[in-house]
């Protein structure tokens, strides 16, 4: 009778998901993955080999009833062994703050960083693109975009604490000491203002419009030392909006799904500025498409001076208020590569050239040996 | 294909089960050789021609082995050459070749080119198991297999393919046409196939973040202890995943009604290293005695030339369980010991107290899986230094630290606790309670449970992650 039983279980349930497979009873598709889940191979009698291979990831990403096996995990993972990171790629630290870890733990913790040559060679970059920029009578300015591990690091676990070998810590030291590049370190000021709001989004990695303010204003200040035509224009030149955020890239750690995020809007009263189109520089293979890469702004305030930003993707939330500062403002995706784009430089011509850099990117710089090339031809330029 | 993955479990399993009991019992033979083929090409559909020219020249040098009595002898030494030349191709011949450039300096410019071929699934214990045919067909220690598709089956069958047990003929001959299937031993094989499932999936695969981050450091940001964590967690993977395999190859033979040898018994509960290595991968240990090591001579001839043969079977342990000298130097260490052994140690290891005995047989076992996982000597090295306290850093791993989660921890308490032998005592303190309709109600509600709630777990586990490889699928 027992093994009757026994017999029946394993039966019923190899066979009712192996049936649900080919019927589709219940049919789940889970849309989460940033990646596209693979398809179902079409089967050559030439290409044998591959067919094992490509059938497998078709059938570990279609599975039946996948996205309950995958919700059933995490509740397990949550609420039984209670784990505070999942594979490497998420840490849940205090008052339900996620962070990133795969690519941000080690470098907060000075367990990846650059050596010293390759710090130097860094260095040596910024100071060549300085002198370039100088002779051209164009201002240079480095934006820092601090890690949510730095500006959050009273929410990690307490075994999680900074490294002495911080790469972006390095890079801001040697800049101040060693070149006379204005750096904005967007890190007292988001520690200062964090005491009154929120600046970072809890499931998100990147900061909320309103951190992204804070530092842009610093930045500000410091361009109005150089020109002082340029508006100081503080909050109440401008609407600020809370809003419930409900998504973020980290949104799938969130312990309570309903849990809700805080966002703002950051809008001029007086918007002066519009998006200007017909003239973009060519993306060539960039991933997010030529909309991404080049996003250009016109002002009224013919007088202030025209920028062009070499943006990450932290800048994006800048869009909707700092293009009220300047007559012109181009914004410049370049894949966190942070190149000189030297070609776009010439051809824009502008009086301000603002490297806004999130800090654990700051190494992506070497990864262009040459340092010098733009994405685009000149001539492809149009 | 791997039995932990969802293509075995809920496409391949589910339709060979129906249509083998679908189809008489004289063509089960044959669609088993066939199944076990396309279970074969699943992992590489070119190999499978290896796997056909093998069973083919086997079949017919055991046919003639058979036939020809007067030269029988050459035509088995033709065979295991074959057979060893086809493993030495395909398994040793960088091995060999970057060896050779080493020691003659040509480490730099090497003069004889490194063949760069891939280790075909499961060469060395299907090589293994021809062999053992036809030196069971030359002892006359079984009838020669007259059938190219029994034969086949016996190579190839599928359970026990790519990672064991090593099946000798004579253990089996008999269960290729007269095998008994019974409601009871489908159950009792779906039992064993779920076990090893579990241990496969839950135990080892949860085990194995842990060791793979500490292994996988750069050997200077090791700390001392969590080099340690890092080796007891390997030295628990390893036991659940290859007994894991083991289990569920023995379960799912079962329910095709074969009935496998015993792979494991608890090695980690030896006294001794000779113990060790009569509990730890039985059927390969049992191999090399039959066909390795009584052959050269065993310890009849001598204590001087059985230390020798020791020595061999060693170092050819070492050598088959993969193409690098790590391996070798893994093999010696335990032969070194089983001599040492030999020589008297064994004498004071029976006087001392049995938890005395059991430390020293667990503590070398560890220190040499560090050779096992290790990649190359310098990491192993270095390894054993951080492991006795002259680690490099003294900076804690945070990245380790996040991975001891409750998660790891019951799988290592459930591990230790099992690998001593605690179920083992547990189900014979629940049989001595007497508790009232046990057997009737409380047993089969259990396995009813034990067996969905398994199912279900592994399915929620690979469901989640897809990078699920078997230790000793790259033997």
């Amino acid at each position: 009778m027992m093994k009757l039983i026994v017999n029946i279980c394993f039966i019923v349930f190899l066979f009712g998901l192996s049936i649900n497979q080919v019927f589709n009873f219940i049919n789940t598709v889970d849309d989460s993955e940033n990646r596209t889940l693979s398809e179902k191979p079409i089967f050559n009698i030439k290409e044998l080999d591959k067919y094992p291979v490509a059938y497998d990831a078709f059938l570990n990403d279609h599975f039946s009833g996948r996205s309950y096996f995958l919700d059933f995990y995490k509740y397990i993972s949550d609420h039984f062994f209670y784990k505070r990171t999942v594979s490497g790629k998420y840490l849940r630290g205090r008052d339900f703050y996620i962070f990133e870890t795969s690519k941000n733990l080690p470098l907060y913790t000075g367990k990846r960083s650059v050596t010293e040559e390759q710090m130097d060679r860094i260095i040596t970059e910024f100071k060549k693109r300085h002198d370039y920029l100088n002779k051209k009578g164009i201002k240079l300015y480095i934006e820092i975009i601090p890690s949510k591990f730095k500006v959050y690091s009273d929410k990690l676990p307490l075994l999680i604490t900074k490294g002495n070998n911080h790469m972006g810590d390095r890079f801001i030291k040697r800049i101040q000491e060693e070149t006379n590049i204005p750096i904005i370190d967007g890190l007292n000021i988001l520690l200062e203002k964090k005491k009154k709001a929120q600046l970072y989004y809890k499931y998100d990695t990147h900061w909320n419009s309103l951190g992204s303010f804070y530092v842009h204003q610093e930045l500000f200040k410091k361009i109005h030392e150089d020109f002082e035509n340029i508006a100081l224009l503080d909050s109440s030149y401008f609407h600020i909006d809370t809003f419930n955020y409900k998504k973020g890239n980290l949104r799938k750690a969130a312990l309570i799904k309903e849990d809700i995020d805080i966002g703002y809007h950051i809008r001029p009263k007086n918007k002066s500025f519009a998006k200007a189109y017909g003239y973009v520089h060519p993306s060539g293979d960039f991933r997010y498409g030529q909309k991404a890469y080049c996003k250009r702004f016109v002002s009224s305030h013919n007088k202030a001076p025209k920028a062009l930003v070499f943006r990450d993707f932290f800048a994006n939330l800048s869009h909707s208020f700092l293009p009220e500062m300047f007559s012109e403002a181009i914004f410049i995706w370049d894949n966190w590569q942070y190149k000189f784009n030297q070609e776009i430089i010439d051809i824009e011509q502008p009086d301000i050239v603002i490297y806004s850099m999130y800090e654990s990117y700051i190494d992506r710089i070497l990864e262009e040996p040459s340092f010098v090339k733009a994405d685009a031809v000149v001539s492809d330029i149009q | 294909m791997l039995f932990s993955s969802l293509v075995f479990l809920y496409v391949f399993l589910p339709i060979v089960l129906l249509l083998y009991y679908l189809i008489n019992k004289a063509g089960r033979n044959y669609f088993l050789f066939l199944a076990s083929l396309i279970f074969f090409a699943w992992g590489g559909v070119s190999y499978s021609s290896l796997l056909i020219i093998s069973i083919l020249f086997n079949y017919i040098i055991g046919r003639a082995i058979d036939y020809s009595t007067k030269y029988s002898k050459w035509w088995l030494s033709l065979g295991i050459l074959l057979n060893l030349s086809f493993l030495g191709t395909y398994k040793y011949a960088g091995f060999f070749s970057e060896s050779i450039n080493s020691v003659l300096g040509w480490a730099q410019e090497p003069l004889i080119p490194i063949p760069e071929i891939i280790l075909p699934i499961g060469i060395s214990f299907y090589t293994f198991q021809a062999i053992s045919y036809l030196v069971d067909v030359y002892r006359k220690e079984t009838v020669v297999q007259k059938n190219i598709a029994n034969l086949g089956l016996y190579i190839s069958l599928f359970p026990q393919l790519i990672a064991g047990p090593i099946v000798r003929y004579h253990d089996i001959s008999n269960q290729i046409n007269h095998r008994v299937h019974s409601s009871d031993k489908f159950s009792e094989g779906i039992m064993r196939f779920i076990l090893g499932l579990a241990k496969k999936v839950l135990i080892a695969n949860n085990l194995a973040i842990v060791a793979d981050h500490v292994f996988n450091s750069p050997i200077e940001e090791i700390s001392t202890i969590g080099a340690w964590l890092g080796i007891v967690a390997y030295t628990f993977q390893i036991y659940y995943d290859f007994a894991g395999y083991s289990d569920m190859a023995i379960g799912l033979a079962k329910m095709f009604g074969f009935d496998l040898l015993e792979n494991f018994n608890f090695p980690y509960i030896s006294k001794s290293i000779q113990e060790f290595w009569r509990r730890w991968h039985i059927s390969l240990s049992s191999w090399f005695r039959d066909y390795l090591y009584f052959p050269l001579g065993g310890n009849r001839i001598g204590i001087k030339r059985t230390y020798v043969n020791l020595f061999i079977v060693f170092f050819v342990t070492g050598l088959w369980h993969g193409s690098s000298w790590n391996f070798v130097v893994w093999g010696l260490m335990h032969g070194f010991f089983i001599i040492v052994e030999r020589i008297g140690f064994k004498n004071i290891l029976n006087k001392v107290p049995g938890i005395l005995s059991g430390s020293y047989t667990l503590f070398i076992a560890m220190m040499a899986w560090v050779l096992f996982r290790a990649d190359n000597f310098e990491f192993a090295q270095g390894f054993y230094k951080i492991l006795f306290g002259f680690a490099l850093t003294n900076q804690q791993d945070i990245e380790l630290a996040l991975l001891i989660n409750r998660e790891f921890i019951y799988s290592l308490a459930i591990a230790i606790f099992g690998a001593f032998g605690g179920f083992i005592f547990l189900k014979k303190g629940i049989k001595q309670l007497k508790i009232p309709f046990l057997g009737s109600v409380i047993k089969p509600i259990a396995f009813s449970i034990f067996v969905l709630g398994v199912m279900l777990l592994v399915t929620t586990y690979l469901a989640n992650s897809t990078y699920n490889p078997f230790i000793y699928f790259r033997f």
